[in-house]
């Protein structure tokens, strides 16, 4: 049974907990903010700049995955070593509470780096449109699709074995996970089958289309859906609390 | 402390223990516990892998029995949660919850999540137990000493005003001062009606606690001082002049004392009641009476729970 008031003060506790924490602040804001400034501002990547929409879709995708898989893994992993999750096992908290309260806090750390890249966004010359309403769903969606891999990270592995991999998938999806650089369409067909490609690609689709569903975004819909799935349900095999 | 014997009519114990078995594959945990608590203190005691904390954390709700059965107040621990009521307050041996947070905060968060808990017993506020606990530092969790470690997490289990509280070894790693300090607290804060349940390995806190006492080895209760039928012995021990008038002494004191000379000028009384002031002043006030000087006063006390617990730990050793 989930109790929506135990529910609200452990998400708030969390959240604030953590957006308190510097890394987090590195990880969600500043890294996003200066890809946004690099891509339109600079011709570094690609030999030339990047239209500020399609920039913006590329930053809210890292940050939603730096807040639903990078920050929660890390913040996971080192809460099972310092046994705060035991702890939380002899509050009148359920698991489901626990668990849930640490997605929701990953989406609104996510929201939170959002409105930074927003600002930014809007101080670099983007005019928002109606799609960008629908943001705070991706985000969400996004959130999903990657807390479950988070979840089966930190509840089977060492948190310093943790710290090391989340940040190595990090940087290995900003490299190579078709975010920022492109590559070739055999190779964008396959990572668009990944969460951060295909959450892009709603996110760029809402925020600049006009038209009606596009075939290649209930696609990525999909994609996110099935890895969320997969990724909770492994967790909830795999996941040891202590 | 009140005993429920059981009977229809009367309350349930807080906690029942039916035949209760937690096994790991690796072997260790604990084996057909029969045990009930009812309100006051329970001092669990056992070497190293005696199944102390397995036991707790099952009570506790953080192992699941693999055989047996475990009740509070009646009724399973899991429909208890399931209704939202509350009814154990934990501080558990290990760990470092929330390092990065305050020690108030962490209070003050708990305290609003218990906030619509249904409780049997009246929840201290946060002030109280700040002040009572001496937790007004700004120190990060991650900082504290040991000591203020252990004083959070029974602040923690306490916030929660719920009428069983479980504290996993809460003087571990702390010094005789303030091993006191910390019961001191504790008698003073913990509600008369909460059933308490304290593992420690240091048989000197059993003497600060003046409680139950269970001693587990291997998993099984090989001790319950409300079961065991141990008798202690207490002896006087002075030195006066020579050939006092022993009967004079039987007659002032009560009734039950061996009075023996045991060689010139030394002697010792034998009581099965405690001796303790008025008793010493009975001896002094004769022996003035009768112009004989007393020196030397010395009382001890023979077996008792300490001793048996304490024969059984040396038996037993590191499990």
């Amino acid at each position: 049974m989930i109790s929506p008031r135990r529910l609200f003060i452990q998400t708030k506790w969390e959240f604030l907990l953590n957006a308190r924490n510097s890394e987090q602040a590195l990880l969600l804001v500043i890294i996003p903010v200066l890809i946004l400034f690099v891509l339109t501002k600079t011709t570094i990547v690609g030999g030339e700049s990047t239209p500020i929409a399609l920039a913006f879709a590329t930053v809210l995708a890292v940050s939603t995955f730096a807040g639903g898989f990078t920050s929660l893994a890390i913040a996971t992993a080192f809460e099972r070593r310092s046994e705060t999750l035991v702890f939380l096992g002899t509050t009148s908290l359920t698991r489901a509470e626990v668990v849930l309260a640490k997605s929701v806090g990953s989406f609104l750390l996510a929201i939170f780096a959002g409105v930074f890249t927003l600002v930014a966004g809007l101080l670099l010359g983007w005019t928002p449109t109606l799609g960008a309403l629908l943001v705070p769903i991706w985000t969400a969606l996004g959130v999903f699709s990657v807390s479950g891999f988070a979840y089966l990270l930190a509840g089977t592995l060492r948190a310093e074995a943790v710290l090391a991999i989340a940040n190595a998938i990090f940087v290995l999806v900003l490299m190579f996970g078709g975010l920022i650089f492109t590559f070739g369409t055999r190779v964008t067909a396959l990572l668009e089958f990944f969460p951060p490609l295909a959450l892009k690609a709603i996110i760029e689709y809402s925020i600049t289309a006009t038209n009606g569903a596009d075939v290649n975004v209930i696609k990525a819909i999909l994609v996110l859906v099935a890895w969320g799935l997969v990724g909770h349900v492994l967790a909830s095999r795999f996941f040891k609390w202590r | 402390m009140p005993l429920n014997l059981g009977h229809s009519a009367d309350p349930p114990w807080a906690v029942e223990c039916e035949n209760l078995t937690v096994s790991y594959p690796g072997g260790g945990g604990i084996s057909e516990i029969n045990l009930n608590f009812g309100p006051g203190i329970t001092a669990i005691v056992g070497n190293n892998g005696a199944g102390k904390s397995t036991l707790l954390e099952t009570i506790a709700g953080l192992r699941t029995p693999t055989g047996g059965r475990l009740t509070l107040f009646g009724q399973s621990p899991g429909s208890w949660r399931s209704r939202g009521v509350h009814h154990v307050g934990v501080a558990l041996q290990d760990g470092r919850p929330y390092p990065s947070a305050q020690p108030q905060a962490l209070l003050k968060y708990l305290n609003e999540l218990y906030g619509s808990t249904r409780s049997r017993v009246s929840r201290p506020t946060v002030e109280f137990l700040v002040e009572a606990f001496s937790l007004t530092t700004k120190t990060l969790i991650k900082n504290l000493s040991g000591g203020e470690l252990q004083r959070l997490k029974c602040a923690a289990a306490l916030v929660a005003g719920a009428p069983i509280l479980i504290l996993d070894e809460p003087t571990a790693g702390l010094d005789p001062q303030g091993r006191r300090d910390l019961y001191n607290v504790l008698a003073r804060v913990v509600p008369t009606q909460s059933t308490m349940l304290i593992s420690t390995h240091i048989l000197e806190d059993l003497e600060a606690m003046r409680s139950r006492v269970i001693a587990l080895t291997a998993g099984c209760v090989a001790y319950d001082s409300n079961t065991s039928s141990t008798t202690s012995v207490f002896y006087l021990t002075f030195t006066s002049r020579a050939n006092i008038e022993l009967n004079g002494l039987r007659s002032a004191l009560a009734q039950g004392v061996v009075i023996a000379e045991r060689i010139n000028g030394r002697y010792s009384i034998t009581s099965e009641l405690p001796i303790d002031a008025a008793f010493i002043t009975t001896v002094m006030n004769f022996c003035a009476q009768i112009g004989a000087e007393v020196s030397q006063v010395n009382v001890r006390e023979r077996g008792g729970v300490l001793a048996e617990v304490e024969a059984l730990l040396l038996e037993g050793g590191d499990q």
